[in-house]
């Protein structure tokens, strides 16, 4: 087979030597023998390749045109090309091969969905119930990793793993948690969460105490669930409504007005590793402790098609930023004020209508004070036997 | 006679369709400078590294360069690597 392979692919170089060897070289064309590599050699010259096959067709042209033929047969060429292809054929298959048999286990898992869940919980999870890096996938069954998964972690209301290449994609959804349902049978009033002056109040259930309009402090009864009767019994209800009111906060934040602040310094250095599965092989000689006082920012990119398929091979590429640490200002005035502005609004069941800053230092401490004034619902429930 | 033979690149020119289908001139294709591969050629007139000429159906082209080479040939196609720095149709 070899032979025959090697019989049939043996090349020959050629050097024509006549009066106008391109007449010959047309002659070859139009017969349609193959040939390449055409050379000038000198002026009366020119020199070829062809297959030995083609070699008696050239003998008799040569001769028709009355051109000397020098051949030159070289098979060892032909042997080592055949080589290199052979060994190119079996580097495709052999590499088709661990394509095929690398697709049929995950490298990668990506879980969409979770809010509460953190994903280390759930790939932890997932690893007992087979879903892991290397694992097999053909062997994965999606209700059994429900299964296995859901009862370890309740706060999932429904999931599933989807494979996708060497990808499993897992799909869950969270648990709403309840609603707090109010008891008829427990009783509780409503009592004001800040100080403010109502401005409008609305009591679904209870008896109301207040007046819009009227100042209240904190803790004072709003709408009181203690229902009292002249014929019979006192009667307790579960208050419920809600009691507008302009109320007034005033929030605080403090940070140190110098610290020490870091600058960039010093060369920046990359280091490279290559993850095999599960195996890191790092291409670099120091340790892999960090430097001291560096930044270090790791990137990871998995050899494949993004969202589609994925090897078993990852790069690493950590880049370390030294820094020095010098005194600086600490404080970022906009910042700190952007966080007061969501903490009130947070901590407002209504709307802010009018907000103000003010700065102030001491004793080294800077301190930007938020004074707001805002309309919301001050009222919280408050059982009356607990 | 002259009109006769120009009829089909004329024919083309008003159909809007590519002129090598009509026209058996010859057509060369240069890639980078450094590979040109020539249709409908009738044989080499002149050979060597510096200058190739062609006969083609109409005409004679020339190929400047350096260090050219013939890489392969056959009836009717000519595929030539190296320096080209002209292409001249005469």
């Amino acid at each position: 087979m070899k032979s025959r392979l090697i019989n049939a692919y043996a090349r020959v170089r050629a050097d024509v030597f006549g009066a106008h060897p391109e007449s010959f070289i047309n002659a070859l064309a139009a017969k349609g023998t193959e040939m390449w590599n055409v050379m000038r050699v000198d002026d009366n010259t020119l020199s070829f390749d062809a297959y030995e096959q083609a070699l008696p067709q050239i003998e008799i042209l040569a001769e028709e045109h009355s051109v000397l033929l020098k051949v030159k047969k070289y098979r060892e060429e032909t042997r080592r090309i055949m080589k290199t292809r052979y060994k190119l054929l079996l580097l495709a298959v052999a590499a088709g091969l661990v394509l095929f048999i690398s697709s049929l286990f995950i490298w990668q898992i990506e879980i969409h969905g979770e809010s509460r869940l953190s994903k280390g919980e759930i790939l932890r999870a997932l690893e007992d119930g087979g879903v892991y890096v290397g694992s097999f996938w053909p062997a994965i069954k999606a209700d059994k990793v429900r299964g296995i998964v859901m009862p370890k972690l309740p706060e999932i209301g429904w999931m599933t793993v989807n494979i996708s290449g060497s990808r499993a994609v897992v799909l869950l959804n969270e648990r709403q948690p309840k609603p707090k349902l109010y008891s008829e049978e427990e009783a509780a009033s409503l009592l004001a969460a800040k100080t403010g002056i109502l401005r409008r109040v609305s009591a679904l259930n209870g008896l109301e105490l207040v007046k819009p309009g009227q100042a209240v402090t904190v803790g004072e009864v709003l709408v009181d669930g203690r229902l009292g009767s002249v014929m019979g019994k006192e009667r307790f209800v579960c208050a419920r409504g809600s009691v507008m009111a302009d109320t007034w906060s005033e929030i605080n934040a403090v940070c140190p007005e110098e610290m020490d602040l870091k600058t960039a310094q010093g060369i920046v250095r990359h280091r490279f590793a290559i993850v095999l599965g599960k195996r890191r092989i790092n291409l670099y000689i120091s340790s892999g402790k960090a430097i001291d006082e560096c930044d270090k920012i790791i990137s990871n990119k998995t050899l494949g098609m993004d969202g589609h398929f994925a090897l078993p091979i990852r790069f690493v590429h950590e880049k370390m930023m030294p820094y020095e640490s010098s005194p600086g200002v600490a404080y970022d005035r906009e910042a700190m004020g952007r966080s007061l502005l969501k903490m009130l609004d947070k901590d407002t069941e209504g709307q802010i209508l009018q907000s103000s800053f003010t700065e102030s230092y001491a004793q080294g401490l800077y301190v930007l004070t938020l004074r707001a004034h805002c309309v919301e619902n001050i009222a919280i429930a408050q059982k009356l036997f607990s | 006679m002259k009109k006769i033979k120009e009829l089909p690149s004329v024919l083309a020119d008003k159909i809007e369709l590519p002129p090598e289908l009509f026209n058996s001139a010859g057509c060369i294709s240069v890639s980078g400078g450094k590979h040109a591969l020539v249709e409908g050629c009738r044989g080499i007139l002149e050979y060597s590294e510096e200058c190739i000429t062609l006969a083609m159906k109409r005409g004679k082209l020339s190929i400047s360069g350096a260090g050219m080479m013939l890489r392969a040939m056959n009836a009717g196609q000519i595929v030539i690597v190296g320096r080209i720095n002209t292409v001249e149709w005469s």
